[in-house]
C-alpha cells in the first residue's frame, strides 16, 4: 500500500490511481512540510477522496497554549472518516479515547525499537511510522515482533533536524538581509540541504531516498512517498513505476529511479549509524 | 523549599569535583546504555564507587539511560537496570519509554530524559501516571509552560547552564546525514556548529559578513534563578558530562552561591554581573536565557564573527603545598606573572586574593613569568592551600 506526502494539489490530483491513502498536513501543526492545509481543505479532500486512507500529520510538538486547539481539530477530524493522525507529541495519545481513527506513533527519528512500539500499541496506538536511520535488517526485525501495523519510507527526501528557532530568519535578521521566501537551500562540500524556515526550522538530506529495491524484502503495511521538493511530473513518474512494479522488475524500476535523480541514495538501508565513538 | 542543583561529571575525579564543589546530586553514564559517547561514561564498578562516595555525603546521583534503543539493545536493558539498582543509583534518567517497565520492576526512580522533549502538561500527565517521578524538561519550555507543567504535580528539572540544542532533542540527525554517527545514540558530531553556504530557492549564494551556522548561544540561567525557584523547579541542571574539572567547580560553585543566597532572600547577593562574567570567560562562549522568557531570536544566535571572550582565567592548578616554606606547586594553565592580582579557588574554603611575588621554576631559579602550559612551578603563598584548589585571575 502506497501513501503520499503531497508537496502541493497537484500531486494529490494528478496521482490519484498511484496511490492507496495520502498523509496529509495540518496549517500551524504540522513540520517537515511546504504544503500545509487548514481543515476546510481537508474535509473538501476526504470527501473527494473517500476510497483512499487520509492520513493527517499533526508532528508538531504541542505547546501548552496550544493543547485546546489541538484537542478541536483532534475532535473535528472524529467527522473526516480519516484513517488515523500521525504524532509526534505524547500528548495526543490522550486524546485516543475520545478519537474514532487510528493514531500513528510518527516521533520520526525514534521510531527505532519493537519494545517500544509495542509500548505505545498497549495505549491504543495502533500504527508506528518508521524512523529514516535504521537498516533493513532492522526493519525486517521490528516488522516481525511489533503488535502495531508499520509505515515504512520508500522514496523521497528525508527529515534531517527540526528546531523551533527560525534558524534562517535569525541569520538573515542578523545581516539585515531581505531575502524573501520560506524554501532555502545549505551547501557543504557541494552537496546540497533543502532548508524550510516556517513556523519551525526542519532541513532535509542532500539525498533522496530510494528504499524501492527492498519493496518486497521488507513490504511493511504502508510505504511512504514524500513529493517535498519533487518536480511533479518525476513525482508522477516515480509514482507510476512503483505502481508497476513486480518481483521480476523491481531491480530495474529502482535503477530507473536512480537515474531520474543525481542525489539519490539508500540512506541507512545499508549501512548502520555509529553509535558509540571513543575518542 | 530546598532545590537541588544537579551537576554532570563525565569521569569520578570530576564527579569527586562535582559535589565538593557544592552539587546536591550529580548525573553520570553508564558505558552500556547513555549518550554521550566521547565522555567518559562510567563502569559499573566505577559507579559503585561514584554511588559510594556520593551516598556517603548525603548527595544523590542519577544514571543516564538515554539513548534511542533499537532491537539489538533490548536484550541488555533487564540485566543492566538490575544491576544498577543492586548499587543504590538513586534515580535512572531514562528517554525511550520501553525501558520503564524494567525501572519498575527493580523499584527504580525514573527521571523522563529532555531526550522525551516534554513541552506541555498532558505529556507530563501522562508519564506522571506511567510512573515517572520527574520530568527534565525539553529546552524549548517557556516559563509559563513550566509553570503549567509544575502544576501537575509531576517533580520538574530544568537546564539552567550549558551548551544547547540549535534542534529539538530527538529531532535532529545530522550527525548521522554528514558523519554517519548516530546523534540520538551517543554519536552526536555538532554538525549544528559547521559553517555552510546558504542559498536562496534559486540557488544563488545569500552572502553575509559571516558564513551561515545553526549554532545558539549557549544557556545561562543565572539572572532567573529566583524566579525559577519561586515557579517551583525542583532541580537545576548544568549541562556537561564532557567539562573539564575547572568547569564543573566554577559554575557549580557560582550557581551553589546564587542558590543558597535566593533561598536566604539575600538578593543583592543572588547575583551579579562579575559571576555572569567568570560564567562566560570559563566557558569561553556567550550565554543567554534562550527560551525562558519567550525569547528566541538573533539575539540567542552564534555565528563566527562572534565577540570572543577571554577563556584566560584559570591559572593552575594546585598539586602541592609546603607548609613549611609557604610554596605551593602549580601546573600552568595559562599564562600568569609576577604581580598579577589572583585567587585560590577552592572546594571548601573562601577565595582567597593575593598578588604573586615570588615564582621558582623547577630548578628553583626567580622567574617573572610563566608561560608554558602544564609548567610545574612553585608561587609563594601566604595561606595554607591544598591540592586540587585552582588558581584564577582575579576580577574585581
Amino acid at each position: 500500500m502506497i501513501l503520499i506526502i503531497p508537496d502541493n494539489y497537484n500531486q494529490i490530483i494528478d496521482n490519484v490511481k498511484y496511490y492507496d491513502g495520502i498523509i496529509l498536513s495540518i496549517e500551524k501543526y504540522s513540520v517537515n512540510v511546504r504544503y500545509q492545509l487548514n481543515l476546510n481543505d481537508i474535509k473538501k479532500i476526504c470527501n473527494n477522496l473517500k476510497d483512499k486512507d487520509i492520513f493527517i500529520s499533526i508532528n508538531k510538538n504541542i505547546e501548552n497554549d496550544e493543547l485546546d486547539d489541538v484537542e478541536n481539530i483532534l475532535l473535528e477530524l472524529n467527522n473526516y472518516n480519516i484513517k488515523g493522525v500521525l504524532y509526534s507529541d505524547v500528548s495526543i495519545v490522550t486524546y485516543k479515547d475520545k478519537l474514532n481513527y487510528e493514531l500513528v506513533w510518527a516521533q520520526e527519528h525514534l521510531v527505532t525499537n519493537y519494545e517500544t512500539i509495542n509500548y505505545w500499541n498497549d495505549f491504543n496506538v495502533n500504527y508506528a511510522y518508521l524512523s529514516s536511520d535504521i537498516t533493513k535488517a532492522e526493519i525486517i526485525d521490528i516488522k516481525k515482533n511489533a503488535k502495531s501495523k508499520i509505515i515504512c519510507n520508500l522514496f523521497g527526501y528525508v527529515s534531517m533536524f527540526v528546531s523551533k528557532r527560525h534558524i534562517v530568519g535569525n541569520y538573515l535578521d542578523s545581516f539585515s538581509i531581505d531575502s524573501k521566501g520560506e524554501l532555502f537551500y545549505l551547501r557543504k562540500e557541494g552537496k546540497i540541504y533543502p532548508i524550510i524556515d516556517k513556523e519551525y526550522t526542519y532541513a532535509f538530506s542532500n539525498n533522496i531516498f530510494n528504499g524501492i529495491k527492498e519493496f518486497f524484502n521488507i513490504n511493511p503495511n504502508y510505504y511512504v512517498c514524500n513529493g517535498l521538493l519533487i518536480e511533479n511530473d518525476k513525482f508522477s513518474k516515480v509514482l507510476f513505476l512503483i505502481d508497476s512494479i513486480n518481483e521480476e522488475n523491481v531491480e530495474q524500476v529502482y535503477d530507473i529511479v536512480n537515474i531520474m535523480f543525481d542525489n539519490i541514495d539508500t540512506g541507512f538501508l545499508y549501512n548502520e549509524t555509529i553509535s558509540k565513538v571513543k575518542k | 523549599m530546598r532545590v537541588e542543583l544537579l551537576a554532570p561529571a563525565g569521569d569520578l575525579e570530576r564527579l569527586k569535583v562535582a559535589i565538593d564543589y557544592g552539587a546536591d546530586a550529580v548525573y553520570i553514564g553508564y558505558q552500556v546504555l547513555s549518550l554521550r559517547a566521547n565522555a567518559i561514561n562510567f563502569t559499573y564498578d566505577e559507579i559503585k564507587e561514584a554511588v559510594k562516595y556520593v551516598h556517603d555525603r548525603n548527595k544523590k546521583i542519577y544514571v543516564t539511560v538515554n539513548i534511542v534503543l533499537h532491537d539489538k539493545e533490548l536484550s541488555i536493558i533487564d540485566e543492566n537496570v538490575k544491576k544498577l539498582s543492586q548499587i543504590g543509583v538513586d534515580a535512572l534518567i531514562i528517554s525511550d519509554p520501553a525501558i520503564f517497565k524494567y525501572a519498575k520492576k527493580y523499584n527504580m526512580e525514573i527521571h523522563l530524559s529532555t531526550q522525551a522533549s516534554t513541552m506541555n502538561y498532558k505529556t507530563a500527565e501522562f508519564f506522571k501516571k506511567q510512573g515517572v517521578k520527574r520530568v527534565v524538561l525539553a529546552r524549548e519550555c517557556k516559563k509559563e509552560d513550566i509553570k503549567a507543567i509544575i502544576d501537575t504535580g509531576i517533580d520538574v528539572e530544568t537546564f539552567i547552564h550549558g551548551a544547547m540544542c540549535a534542534g529539538i532533542s530527538g529531532r535532529c540527525v545530522m550527525s548521522n546525514i554528514f558523519t554517519n554517527r548516530d546523534a540520538n545514540r551517543g554519536g552526536c558530531s555538532q554538525i549544528c556548529r559547521w559553517d555552510f553556504e546558504l542559498l536562496d530557492k534559486n540557488f544563488n549564494n545569500i552572502t553575509a559578513n559571516m558564513p551561515f551556522t545553526f549554532c545558539s548561544k549557549d544557556l545561562s540561567m543565572l539572572k532567573y534563578i529566583e524566579d525559577m525557584i519561586k515557579i517551583g523547579i525542583k532541580s537545576f541542571k548544568i549541562e556537561g558530562r564532557m567539562r573539564s574539572s575547572y568547569y564543573l567547580a566554577t559554575v557549580i560553585s557560582i550557581y551553589r552561591k546564587v542558590i543558597d543566597n535566593c533561598l536566604k532572600h539575600d538578593k543583592k547577593e543572588a547575583y551579579n554581573i562579575k559571576d555572569k562574567q567568570i560564567l562566560d570567560n570559563c566557558s569561553n562562549r556567550d550565554s543567554v536565557p534562550q527560551f525562558y522568557n519567550g525569547i528566541y531570536d538573533k539575539t540567542c544566535s552564534y555565528y563566527n564573527g562572534r565577540i570572543e571572550v577571554s577563556n584566560q582565567d584559570f591559572l593552575g592548578v594546585v598539586l602541592d603545598y609546603d607548609k613549611k616554606n609557604k610554596l605551593a606547586t602549580i601546573e600552568q594553565r595559562n599564562y600568569f606573572k609576577k604581580g598579577d592580582l589572583v585567587e585560590i579557588f577552592s572546594s571548601n574554603s573562601e577565595n582567597m586574593e593575593f598578588i604573586i611575588d615570588k615564582i621558582y621554576d623547577e630548578n628553583n631559579n626567580l622567574i617573572d613569568i610563566v608561560r608554558h602550559p602544564k609548567q610545574i612551578v612553585q608561587v609563594y603563598i601566604n595561606k595554607n592551600v591544598k591540592k586540587g584548589d585552582f588558581m584564577r585571575k582575579k576580577r574585581n
